[in-house]
């Protein structure tokens, strides 16, 4: 028998089942970091192709009112809706906390402060995930599985710069709107609970709204209405042109466009206030 | 295409309505002078404390505007501009106060005279004298000091006093506490006893203030005594008893005179006989000297052993002699009569 039987290839012994299901917590961590990376790495190549595909703006420009229109003017009473139980209950809450301790005019400063810089924004972002995520993934899920979009590609439409890229700038343009009519509503809301239930004058109430505010405070909110616009319609354009198998693969991509627009939003925000509000003075 | 057009009417006019609303809501929480109408002021100061743009300016009490600017200047300054509505008249002299306004961090500004802030502190007249000094236009400024800095000086004062507070607790102990009940018990012993002595001296003031008014009352009467005596004297002397008694009392003197020379005379001899006793008390002490010294058949006697013995034998030899005798009165008496 020679030394090497240079016919019969050598082979690594074959695990055994005990050794695999002892690695198996491992295998499965190392799998789902690959694919959120992996899913980072497609969300950023998706978002370079629209950006390229946002040159051609003869193909998205008369797409772009229709999408303003569906995404924001339509979303605006749901904004409004949200913003003013969301005046009413912080202004309670305040004067709740404030008893006894604080004077009555900081319901104002805290309802002012927290509408505009935190709970405008994120809870309107949050509604508009639900509502114009899964809107834009069933929309364009529908159209993957019935082939709409391959029929675009046939008659030399690019499906980016028509379906994705308008709405695109319709959510960052249009969720700062509704943000803005949302800030506005939600303090007014908040003065007119202040008023009514809580006994305190419209003077005090502005007392404590004017006492810290500021313009940046507005544009703070406004920025990261923007971006959450961006996102939200970002990603509810990616989960939507990904769907496969029908009804139900729709279903499945509406669900992922507003889950990771709602965790997309959530992420935001804590980037915008480590970025911009950490170390600010007012 | 109508409903296209409609749709970006529609669209339009929300964003423009948004975007009003957001500006109009701005510019009326920070009370925007849009106009320009409003007239401004400046301040110098060292610092600024927390002043904050937007901070509201109060004259007297009343808000009168509201912060506008706040800038770093030369030489070490910043300067705090304001903006007050045109009909506010600021007081004479005007300074600039920068203060906190509550407990939760609100900063004012406010004008008052010099006069009035240079009653509010050491730190501040020297903090308006410096901003006064050559500020032109601006007017010059002064910072109270705020919640904390108080509040730090407090916790000073509140922490001495708790060290003097244990320092006092380390010194006043049980001990301290029993000797400082001893010294109550003692002090109203003490009140007691001074109680019980005021009543007795007063008692004796009484009784010396009833014996002074007595004696005042017995003098009182010897005045009148005494005046009706020099009455009387004046009577006597114009009826010639003076002359009477003073002739009687010549007559005694010559009586004295006699006595006291014939006790002149006595005292002499008694001079005499004192010196011979003198001389013989000098003349015993000399003879008891010898004798104490052993000079002499006294001396001898009374200090030489060998005498006492010697009279001693003798007396014991008589004694035998005698007891002899009279047992045998033949052997010494031969009585013979024939």
């Amino acid at each position: 028998m020679p030394f090497f039987d240079m016919a019969t290839p050598v082979l690594p012994a074959p695990p055994s089942s005990g050794w695999i299901r002892a690695v198996a917590p491992i295998r499965a961590i190392g799998a789902t970091a690959s694919h959120a990376i992996a899913d980072v790495g497609d969300l950023g190549r998706f978002t370079a192709r629209v950006a390229r595909a946002a040159l051609d703006l003869r193909t998205w420009r008369g797409q772009l009112g229709a999408q303003m229109r569906s995404l924001g003017v339509d979303s605006v009473p749901i904004g409004i809706f949200i913003a003013v139980f969301t005046g009413v209950v912080l202004a309670l809450l305040a004067s709740y906390s404030f008893t006894k301790a604080v004077p009555l005019y900081f319901v104002g400063t805290l309802v002012e402060k927290t509408i505009t810089l935190e709970l405008g924004p994120v809870l309107t972002g949050l509604a508009l995930a639900g509502r114009v995520g899964a809107n834009i993934a069933a929309e364009l899920g529908t159209m993957k599985v019935t082939e709409q979009v391959d029929a675009l590609e046939t008659l030399a439409f690019d499906p980016l710069a028509y379906l994705v890229v308008p709405r695109i700038i319709a959510g960052t343009v249009m969720f700062p709107v509704v943000v803005a009519f949302a800030m506005v509503v939600g303090v007014s809301a908040g003065w007119a609970s202040s008023v009514a239930l809580l006994g305190m004058t419209s003077d005090d109430f502005l007392k404590g709204v004017r006492l810290f505010f500021g313009p940046f405070d507005v544009t703070y909110g406004l920025v990261k209405a923007a971006s959450f616009g961006a996102f939200v319609t970002l990603v509810g354009c990616r989960e939507g042109l990904r769907t496969r198998g029908g009804a139900e693969g729709v279903g499945r991509a509406a669900t992922r466009a507003v889950v990771q627009g709602a965790v997309l939003i959530l992420v935001l925000d804590a980037f915008w206030a480590i970025t911009w509000l950490l170390g600010r003075k007012t | 295409m109508s409903t296209k057009r409609g749709s970006d009417l529609l669209v339009g006019l929300v964003i423009l309505l948004g975007i009003g609303l957001l500006i109009g809501a701005t510019l009326w929480l920070q009370r925007a002078d849009l106009g320009g109408r409003k007239r401004e002021v400046i301040a110098r100061f060292r610092d600024a404390g927390n002043i904050r743009v937007g901070n509201s300016v109060t004259i007297r009490g009343v808000t009168a505007g509201r912060v506008d600017q706040l800038e770093l200047a030369d030489s070490g300054w910043v300067h705090v501009r304001v903006r007050l509505a045109p009909e506010i008249e600021l007081p004479p002299a005007p300074v600039m106060v920068l203060y906190q306004q509550s407990l939760f961090g609100e900063w004012a500004a406010t004008f008052v005279t010099r006069s009035t802030a240079d009653q509010v502190s050491d730190d501040a007249r020297k903090q308006l004298a410096e901003a006064a000094l050559g500020s032109g236009d601006i007017l010059p400024g002064i910072v109270l000091p705020d919640i904390a800095q108080l509040t730090a000086v407090a916790g000073q004062i509140a922490n001495s006093f708790n060290r003097l507070t244990d320092r006092f607790g380390r010194a006043f102990d049980d001990s301290a506490a029993r000797e400082v009940r001893s010294t109550f018990k003692n002090t109203a012993s003490l009140a007691r006893q001074l109680e019980q002595s005021v009543k007795r001296q007063s008692g004796n003031l009484d009784r010396l203030s009833s014996d002074l008014l007595a004696s005042v009352e017995a003098l009182d009467s010897a005045a009148v005594a005494l005046q009706r005596t020099a009455g009387r004297a004046d009577r006597a002397t114009a009826d010639g008893d003076v002359a009477r008694a003073v002739k009687d009392a010549a007559e005694a003197a010559a009586t004295l005179r006699a006595a006291s020379a014939d006790i002149r005379s006595l005292a002499r001899a008694l001079s005499a006989e004192q010196g011979s006793l003198l001389s013989v008390l000098a003349r015993a002490d000399t003879a008891l000297a010898r004798v104490t010294t052993g000079d002499g058949t006294m001396g001898l006697l009374l200090r030489d052993p060998s005498l006492y013995r010697n009279a001693d034998s003798l007396l014991l030899e008589l004694r035998g002699l005698a007891a002899d005798v009279k047992a045998n009165p033949r052997k010494y008496v031969n009585l013979k009569v024939f």
